[in-house]
């Protein structure tokens, strides 16, 4: 996990923290927009708590189909601001939807909420430092 | 360029959104594909992007609506799926769809670029063979118009033609129309049984010298057309008239004569061509008319008179003559009649 003491305004994560998030992977897919990256950020914290929600519902209800699209979903969203993390147990997850098989669903549903939990701290976090101006400053 | 977008995820929206307005493009995005739908109705789109899944109408579904939208309009679409690895098994699917391209998630803004260019190079060529089509079809027209025009001007010239050569003909077909050197197979109607007589005496009375071979008495055809300048022989009897009246045994065998065989017949035939082939031999320019061939096909064989045909029309082309030879319809099977009318400078009536 990184920490607010670490080096360098530009690097402010670890090696390890960006396999979870990757600030700067996600700063390019926004075309270098700190703006935009800052407003996606805004948004995938909203959007992975309602979709955590939605897949705890739908796999208590034994909604295969909902699983696998609100699994799908959040993979997209992941896959965008780089949270590989997320991304990978989101894709298995809309597998587990896809095979109407949901024997493996609650102990993903608890991986993956640990896995948004730690990267929405990240994002959090660089959100904080973008709004308070010092990203990508030297 | 103005271009549609659909995905159902908002960031994800968002993004595409942005990079496209950074790319320099007009940008209306929707929630879903109906939603999209809904908005290419208002106004048709040159480029849409649609995400795979989506609620209510996914990407595949509104890309055949879109599709079927577009299918009377002169503007293409260009539509790009925007997908993710997985559902690389069904790009086929999405191009039996109408889809044009495909672009990965996530999106790379490069990569973004590298599609819309592709789609902009495509819709360009559209709009130029839209245009090319639009220009062949003003010429077609043109051109329609044009052959409208020279197809009144030549029945003008032919009906003037008509009635300078002769005027009282009444015939469809002009005299000069009808060449030397060509067998002429001249369809005489009910209404007009006698077509051809009239189109052979065209040329006789122009002082062209003329031979008729007929079933009928020759003295009755002489004073029914009132016949000069012309030999008669008459088919069923083996005799020829000359332009003096005075008959002619032939070397044929009369083909009611009591005992002829069908090789008797087939003889004959032989007869009549070289009788066709000596005239034509002897004259300069001449007509011949060949009145009975029904009756040819039916007392000799059909295959030995097509022969006999063939074999004439090689006369006919190498002397300065040309054959009627009248054709009544239903007198002779419909192949053989197929077979004749191509072979021979077929002369129909007007419908």
């Amino acid at each position: 996990m990184s920490t607010d003491k670490e080096t360098g305004a530009d690097r402010q994560m670890s090696d390890g923290d960006a396999r979870v998030f990757d600030a700067d992977e996600a700063l390019s897919r926004a075309d270098g927009d700190r703006e935009l990256l800052s407003e996606l950020m805004e948004m995938y914290l909203v959007q992975t708590k309602m979709d955590i929600a939605e897949i705890e519902a739908a796999i208590s209800r034994k909604d295969t189909k909902r699983l696998e699209f609100v699994a799908h979903s959040l993979k997209g969203a992941s896959a965008t601001l780089a949270a590989e993390l997320v991304r990978v147990q989101a894709y298995r997850m809309e597998k587990i939807g896809a095979s109407g098989n949901l024997t493996e669903a609650p102990t993903l549903l608890r991986q993956l909420k640990e896995s948004i939990n730690i990267t929405n701290e990240l994002v959090s976090k660089a959100l904080a430092r973008s709004r308070s101006g010092t990203e990508g400053r030297p | 360029m103005r271009v549609l977008i659909a995905d159902d995820t908002k960031m994800e929206r968002w993004l595409l959104e942005k990079l496209l307005m950074n790319l320099g493009h007009e940008v209306v995005a929707a929630a879903n594909g109906e939603e999209a739908l809904e908005r290419f109705k208002t106004r048709a789109f040159p480029m849409v992007m649609l995400d795979w899944m989506m609620p209510k109408m996914d990407g595949i579904e509104t890309c055949k609506k879109l599709r079927e939208l577009g299918a009377n309009s002169e503007e293409y679409c260009y539509i790009v799926m925007v997908t993710s690895k997985s559902e690389k098994e069904n790009y086929m699917e999405a191009l039996q769809a109408g889809a044009d391209d495909f672009i990965h998630k996530p999106i790379d803004k490069l990569d973004l670029a590298v599609r819309i260019k592709t789609g902009e190079r495509i819709l360009d060529f559209n709009q130029r063979l839209a245009e090319k089509n639009k220009d062949l079809e003003q010429l077609q027209n043109e051109l329609l118009s044009h052959n409208v025009k020279l197809m009144k001007q030549v029945n003008e010239l032919k009906t003037k033609v008509c009635q300078d050569v002769s005027p009282e003909a009444s015939l469809e077909t002009p005299y000069d129309a009808l060449s030397f050197g060509e067998i002429h197979l001249i369809e005489c109607p009910e209404q007009d049984k006698e077509r051809a007589f009239k189109m052979f005496l065209e040329d006789v009375t122009h002082n062209v010298p003329g031979l008729v071979i007929t079933r009928q008495n020759p003295e009755k055809v002489k004073e029914k057309f009132n016949l000069v300048n012309t030999e008669v022989v008459w088919l069923t009897k083996g005799l020829s008239s000359n332009k003096d009246g005075a008959y002619i045994p032939l070397n044929i065998l009369a083909v009611e004569d009591e005992g002829s065989t069908k090789e008797d017949y087939s003889k004959n035939l032989a007869v009549i061509l070289e009788i066709i082939k000596e005239f034509l031999s002897k004259q300069d320019k001449c007509v011949v008319m060949l009145d009975g061939l029904e009756y040819l096909f039916t007392r000799f064989s059909p295959q030995h008179t097509m022969e006999m045909l063939y074999d004439m029309s090689d006369v006919v082309k190498k002397s300065k003559g040309k054959v009627f030879i009248a054709f009544y319809p239903d007198t002779v099977e419909q192949t053989t009649a197929s077979i004749l009318k191509k072979e021979m400078n077929w002369v129909p009536t007007k419908k």
